[in-house]
């Protein structure tokens, strides 16, 4: 589904923030992406979703090249930024609207989801309003729903539990699973070590723009936490 | 150190590039630099202009009128561009929740605010008066105190425009945040308060001037612009000390209580400032459009959201109705009276549509609108669109807010001039191949160099490298042809199809390859 070669992203001449990263993410997957803050997490999430150039290697999403074919790309991807800056004038109901027009989704399909997801995320009473009135977690919820509404194969989520209450977590959680049982992937980065040792059935760590381990959850980890096994390759 | 300079040290290194320069390594050190040498090449334009100016009045054995000739301009000059930019600066920041979390007292917040604006007005103020003030020294036979207070002034020039100019900011605000079209209506509040002190300030600058009296009519018309510049023009010194000192006290006096008042105050004119339209129910219509007529809307909606963009760029548009009102209004032969040209008509017949290119390429919302996307531009970025579709939507707001002038342009120019074909064939494509260019040029120079980072609105749609740069290249491809017919003799018409056809072949180069590109 998502494949990274050799990914390589420098932002000056005298530091890489990513270095020669390669992960390969299949259908089914929910690939946790774990790092300290700086070691190249959005770098390389920007980078899979189009929005960062990089220097060298190669990421493809379904066989198509992000660099060469973007549109292709990103019509099969969505994307959940760590800090949901939405347009602030529109009302949630005009940017869900506004995404669907972008993703040219049928007026009935875009009606049904955003009914589903609005109901799903306790956002439908509130969708009519200023996205200016909503608080972190409203505005969230709001990013979730925009992204969940074209059913994309491979969802890119970067940090996407951060100011979410227990219950939105709980769904977004389910949905995940929902997802990936239809034959999608999850490509996500968290802090939070606990959520991804059981969520995720494959985890890639990050150190200083170095892939340091990757593959199934049971494998990297082995026989210690995941929380465990991280703090000991920090101190490395 | 005073928290006071704490604050405005912090907002002048984020205000100008002074870090990114220190970075040898950094990739916006090369927009710094050519930044830095757009704002140094308009700064000497105006000083050269003001010498001039002052030679004129040496010239015609007027020089006792420079200095005060020179705090009326220089503070007209201050009072517009703090009236276009206070509500930006001083309410409605973003770094205001912040600030508002520190240990600092209102008063020094509002204090690095007004001081930080100082900073920029008085920039203003001294390519205004310093200049003029050194021809007044070489050329005036006048005591070494009244040069002295003079360039003492110069400091406090820009004191009472800048209260004027904010307390009118303040105003606009407080009235449209009754109303449920807020930003509209501030919009209204803001270019009517605008013409009204423009019409005051030039509705008494005409009338019979022989040369016997002449000097008494330019005192005339400069203290009518700008009352307090009659201070300035005492002569002997005790009258000096008396006039100019008198200026000076009263210039700190009125900054001193309108800091302390807006202090009391900044709270609520902060909260009036960034209250949302009262209208923000929307029935949850979902309805299907096309990419482009989404991206246009949304592109349409965010100009119009933003009171700080459309009072800027709008200017120019604005400019073009109200030439068109006046033309509809007035005769030809009367606005040839009133502007000191003999045949407005045929002078109108041919510089018409250089006269609306002009006032188009004031208004240049494409040269700002992908650096206004801020830290929403990662929606764009993400989504299945090209990026010749975003920029098309861009330029789309633009051609359409130059189409909005240009049509009631014509539609006047057409009703109240006899023209040939050519002039006619002239008047409809040459101001189209302007308003191209110029909207290209914008998207143009704004893709080259982004800033998504931004406090204030302002900073990308008044200061930043692409509206400068496409503001000096506007302007010098409207003074070419103009200067090739004056110095040089060229025919108007045939110069300007020439300029019309290097601009077309320019902008679509510049779209071609601004559209290039898979990123933004």
């Amino acid at each position: 589904m998502l494949e990274i070669k050799n990914f390589t992203k420098s932002y000056n001449e005298k530091k890489k923030a990513v270095d020669d990263l390669s992960l390969s993410i299949d259908p089914g997957d929910i690939y946790g992406f774990i790092g300290a803050n700086g070691s190249g997490k959005t770098t390389t999430i920007k980078a899979v979703v189009g929005i960062h150039d990089f220097d060298s290697g190669r990421i493809t999403v379904c066989g198509h090249s992000i660099k060469k074919e973007p549109i292709i790309c990103k019509k099969m991807m969505a994307y959940i930024p760590d800090n949901p800056d939405l347009y602030e004038h529109l009302t949630g109901y005009q940017y869900i609207n506004f995404i669907s027009d972008l993703f040219d989704i049928p007026t009935d399909e875009r009606t049904a989801k955003i009914e589903k997801y609005g109901d799903l995320f306790e956002m439908t009473g509130n969708l009519g309003n200023i996205i200016a009135s909503y608080s972190h977690g409203m505005k969230q919820r709001t990013a979730i729903i925009s992204a969940l509404v074209h059913s994309p194969k491979l969802l890119v989520l970067d940090e996407p539990f951060v100011g979410l209450d227990p219950k939105a977590t709980f769904t977004l959680k389910q949905i995940m699973q929902e997802c990936v049982s239809d034959g999608g992937a999850i490509f996500f980065s968290t802090h939070i070590l606990d959520v991804a040792e059981k969520l995720c059935n494959k985890i890639a760590i990050i150190k200083g723009g170095k892939l340091i381990a990757s593959g199934p959850t049971e494998t990297v980890k082995g026989n210690q936490s995941l929380e465990s096994f991280f703090m000991e390759v920090q101190d490395i | 150190m005073n928290k006071t300079w704490i604050l405005l040290r912090a907002q002048i290194i984020n205000f100008f590039p002074i870090n990114e320069i220190r970075e040898p390594w950094n990739k916006k050190q090369n927009t710094a630099v050519i930044m830095g040498l757009g704002v140094i090449t308009l700064m000497l334009f105006i000083c050269i202009y003001n010498v001039l100016t002052a030679k004129i009045l040496v010239q015609v054995g007027e020089q006792e009128l420079i200095p005060a000739y020179m705090v009326a301009i220089s503070s007209f000059a201050i009072f517009f561009l703090t009236m276009l930019r206070s509500n930006g600066i001083l309410f409605g920041s973003r770094d205001i929740d912040m600030l508002s979390s520190l240990p600092v007292e209102v008063g020094e917040v509002i204090s690095s605010k007004f001081l930080f604006m100082y900073l920029l007005n008085f920039l203003v103020g001294f390519v205004f008066m310093v200049p003029g003030g050194i021809v007044w020294v070489i050329n005036a036979e006048t005591d070494i105190l009244r040069f002295a207070l003079y360039f003492a002034s110069v400091f406090f020039v820009p004191l009472i425009p800048m209260c004027m100019a904010s307390f009118i900011g303040v105003l606009v605000v407080m009235v449209s945040s009754c109303f449920k079209n807020r930003n509209i209506l501030a919009l209204v509040f803001s270019f009517a308060a605008l013409g009204l002190v423009g019409y005051i300030g030039i509705s008494g600058t005409h009338g019979d001037s022989d040369m016997v009296s002449l000097g008494v009519e330019l005192a005339k018309q400069i203290t009518e612009i700008y009352p307090l510049s009659e201070l300035f023009l005492k002569n002997f010194s005790l009258l000096v000390l008396e006039g100019i000192g008198t200026f000076i006290i009263l210039s700190s006096v009125i900054f001193y209580l309108f800091v302390k008042i807006v202090s009391k105050k900044y709270d609520l004119f902060n909260k009036l400032f960034n209250t949302s339209s009262k209208y923000t129910r929307y029935k949850g219509v979902i309805k299907r459009q096309s990419s482009f007529a989404t991206l246009y809307k949304k592109e349409l909606g965010r100009f119009f959201s933003s009171y700080t963009a459309v009072l800027n760029t709008g200017l120019g548009v604005i400019l073009l109705c109200v030439f068109s009102i006046l033309l509809l209004v007035i005769s030809p032969q009367k606005l040839g009276l009133y502007a000191g040209i003999e045949d407005m008509g045929g002078f109108l017949a041919n510089y018409a549509p250089i006269v609306i290119a002009s006032m188009l390429s004031l208004s240049c919302p494409a040269a700002s609108s992908i650096s206004l996307e801020g830290k929403n531009m990662w929606i764009l970025q993400s989504s299945p669109v090209s990026i010749k579709m975003i920029l098309n939507s861009k330029l789309a707001v633009n051609l359409t807010l130059h189409a909005f002038g240009y049509f009631f342009a014509v539609i006047a120019v057409i009703t109240r001039l006899n023209m040939s074909l050519i002039q006619f064939t002239g008047l409809l494509i040459i101001p189209v191949c302007y308003s191209i260019f110029i909207g290209v040029l914008g998207i143009f120079l704004n893709k080259k160099y982004p800033n998504y980072e931004w406090n204030s609105e302002m900073v990308v749609v008044k200061q930043s490298i692409p509206v400068i740069i496409s503001g000096i290249i506007g302007m010098i491809a409207v003074a070419a042809p103009i200067l090739l017919n004056w110095f040089l003799s060229f025919h108007i018409m045939p110069t300007l199809w020439g300029m019309a056809a290097i601009l077309i072949i320019t902008a679509s180069i510049m779209y071609q390859k601004s559209c290039m590109s898979n990123y933004i």
